[in-house]
C-alpha cells in the first residue's frame, strides 16, 4: 500500500500494515527533513523547511504501482510506503517504507527498491526554504 | 478553442505557478501536446526538453504526440524529487 499525508507520520499505526505472521524480518527506513543541502550549485545551503508538492491522483497511482511490482520482484510478505506533501520543518520525517519478509534479505532489498523507485518515479516535488530567505525547487537526487 | 496548462515542481517558476488558459485557435486541426509545450517554451525563453518533462493530460500519463481537445487539462512533469 502507498499513501499520502498531510499530517505527521504515525510509525506505530503504518507497522500494523505490514505485521504478518509469517515474517521472521521486519525493514523500515526513515527519510527526515536535514537542515543543510547542495542544491543549484550552491554548497551546504542552511535549510529551514521544505515543502512537498504532489500530483496526488497520479501520485497515488505510481506509489501503488510500485508496491504491486516490490511484492512480485521479491519474495516479501507486505510493504507499505507513506510519503508527505505539505510544509515540513528540520526534523520531521518526509517518508516511511516498511516491508516484512520470511528472511530479512528479501526485507532489505525490496525496502531499499521501493525508496528508490518512490523517489524516482512518483510525481513528487521538493521545494527548499533556506535561511537566506531564498528557496529552490530540488531536481531528483537518486 | 481553450485548454487549461498545469505546471508542476520548478515549471511553476519557470511558466506559471497557478493554472493558465491556452487558446488553441490558431493551430491546426490535430492539435499534439508537443506542438503546445514548445511554443509555450518558446514564449517563456526556456530550453525545450521533451526527454527529461512528462506531458499529463487529464490526469493521465500521456505521449507528446496524443492530440488534445477544448477544454482539456493539460499539465507538465519535472522529474520527481521526492524522498
Amino acid at each position: 500500500m502507498f499513501c499520502l499525508s498531510k499530517k505527521t507520520i504515525n510509525i506505530n499505526q503504518l507497522k500494523q500494515h505490514v505485521i504478518n505472521p509469517k515474517s521472521g524480518g521486519f525493514v523500515s527506513f526513515e527519510g527526515w527533513v536535514r537542515n543543510h543541502n547542495d542544491n543549484q550549485g550552491k554548497t551546504n545551503q542552511v535549510v529551514t523547511e521544505l515543502h512537498y508538492e504532489a500530483h496526488v491522483k497520479l501520485a497515488e497511482q505510481v506509489g501503488q504501482a510500485i508496491i504491486v511490482d516490490a511484492k512480485s520482484k521479491f519474495d516479501i510478505n507486505e510493504a507499505y510506503c507513506c510519503h508527505r506533501i505539505g510544509q515540513l520543518k528540520v526534523g520531521e520525517m518526509a517518508i516511511w517504507v516498511g516491508v516484512s519478509a520470511n528472511h530479512r534479505q528479501a526485507a532489505f532489498e525490496a525496502c531499499e527498491y521501493i525508496l528508490n523507485k518512490t523517489k524516482a518515479k512518483v510525481p513528487i516535488w521538493k521545494n527548499e526554504f533556506y535561511q537566506d530567505g531564498e528557496s529552490g525547487w530540488v531536481e531528483a537526487n537518486l | 478553442m481553450k485548454l487549461t496548462l498545469e505546471f508542476y515542481g520548478r515549471l511553476k517558476s519557470e511558466f506559471s505557478p497557478t493554472p493558465i488558459e491556452f487558446d488553441i485557435s490558431n493551430f491546426g486541426s490535430k492539435v499534439p501536446i508537443k506542438e503546445i509545450y514548445l511554443k509555450i517554451c518558446q514564449s517563456h525563453e526556456v530550453t525545450a526538453d521533451m526527454q527529461m518533462i512528462k506531458p499529463i493530460l487529464n490526469d493521465t500519463f500521456a505521449d507528446w504526440n496524443d492530440v488534445v481537445n477544448a477544454n482539456d487539462v493539460l499539465g507538465f512533469f519535472p522529474p520527481a524529487s521526492g524522498g
